[in-house]
């Protein structure tokens, strides 16, 4: 299985995100150069969470045009939720 | 740290890294994807973001009679990016050259480019570092410089327009260097030239059309500058202001001699 299929059955299958979310992230993934994409392949998969945290800077990159630095990390925070920083670990599926 | 494609982006990956350690891989493989992959209003607009953060703060640090400059550019982008963020490439375009043109105005209101009103032309590389100022060498002589692969040449005009004389200095090899001259200027000149005009310089007006025509007989001549071997083009343009035909000669780096 390529990595991109990986990432992709992962998108599919996460459970942070909505329906029209996983096809627009699936949109852009499909947009992105292959070594992009074994990179998230890589990493992801293995913490759903971090998938949604994927969608909403994608999502804000698409609505907003940029992002900043603070937005970046804003939007860490915000959809890890406080607190999670010290207990990343805990994001990761079936922890 | 590879894939970035310049410090402030690093800075961001880094900064987030160090909050959630153990997601390093991952926040670096996010913001390198962001910056770097091939959805239009993606990569672009988070360097826009970031950028802009530079600009502003470019826009503070320069002198006065450049702020005014600094910062209506830092407005377009801001503005361009909110407004058409899909169209990526025109946005890379955009921040590249404004970030370069910045750069430029602000070296060149630290007194290190020559004179006010020199003209000054800067452009930037498809890996996004700057060479605002770095052509610029104290003549009157208006320079360009493009760099980079030939889909993402871009020209910029900081400071003055493209006359006849002008010079473009090009890097690359592989590449079908005519096409990417046509190409950046196809794309580039003509947009940047209304951005230099909203930049205060009303008097300056940056000279091209959409049209390239060059003039293939006098191409090819090659030669070698330090380590670099150069061919030395003639191309023919048409100036946007009036439409008449102007020659700029184009230097393009293609390679570096082997060593024996």
């Amino acid at each position: 299985m390529k990595l991109v299929h990986k990432l992709n059955s992962a998108v599919l299958n996460n459970r942070f995100l909505q329906d029209v979310e996983k096809q627009m992230l699936l949109a852009h993934i499909a947009t992105l150069p292959p070594s992009n994409q074994d990179q998230l392949a890589l990493v992801l998969p293995q913490k759903p969470k971090l998938l949604k945290v994927y969608y909403n800077l994608v999502s804000r990159v698409k609505d907003v045009g940029y992002l900043s630095g603070d937005q970046f990390e804003k939007t860490f925070d915000e959809t890890l939720g406080e607190g999670e920083a010290e207990k990343d670990e805990s994001l990761n599926e079936g922890n | 740290m590879e894939g970035f494609e310049n410090p402030e982006s690093e800075n961001i990956a880094e900064r987030v890294a160090l909050k959630y350690p153990k997601f390093k891989a991952a926040i670096y493989a996010m913001t390198a994807a962001l910056m770097l992959g091939g959805e239009p209003s993606r990569d672009a607009s988070i360097e826009t973001g970031e950028r802009t953060e530079t600009l502003d703060t470019i826009a503070q640090k320069a002198d006065p009679h450049f702020r005014e400059v600094a910062q209506s550019i830092v407005g377009e982008i801001k503005n361009f990016s909110s407004e058409q963020p899909t169209n990526n490439t025109y946005i890379h375009r955009l921040n590249y050259v404004s970030v370069g043109s910045l750069k430029a105005y602000e070296e060149q209101s630290k007194g290190e480019l020559g004179d006010e009103g020199e003209n000054m032309l800067v452009g930037s590389d498809s890996t996004s570092r700057l060479y605002g100022g770095s052509y610029v060498d104290g003549t009157n002589e208006n320079k360009i410089m493009i760099d980079g692969l030939s889909s993402n040449f871009y020209i910029s005009a900081a400071n003055g327009e493209l006359n006849e004389g002008g010079k473009i200095t090009m890097r690359g090899e592989g590449e079908s260097k005519v096409e990417a001259i046509q190409n950046a200027l196809e794309n580039g000149i003509n947009f940047l030239g209304t951005k230099v005009e909203t930049a205060t310089h009303s008097n300056k007006k940056t000279a091209m059309s959409p049209s390239l025509e060059v003039d293939e007989s006098l191409n090819e001549v090659v030669t070698t500058r330090g380590s670099e071997f150069v061919k030395h083009y003639k191309v023919t343009a048409v100036h946007g202001g009036d439409g008449r035909p102007f020659t700029v000669s184009v230097d393009m780096i293609v390679g570096v001699p082997e060593k024996k």
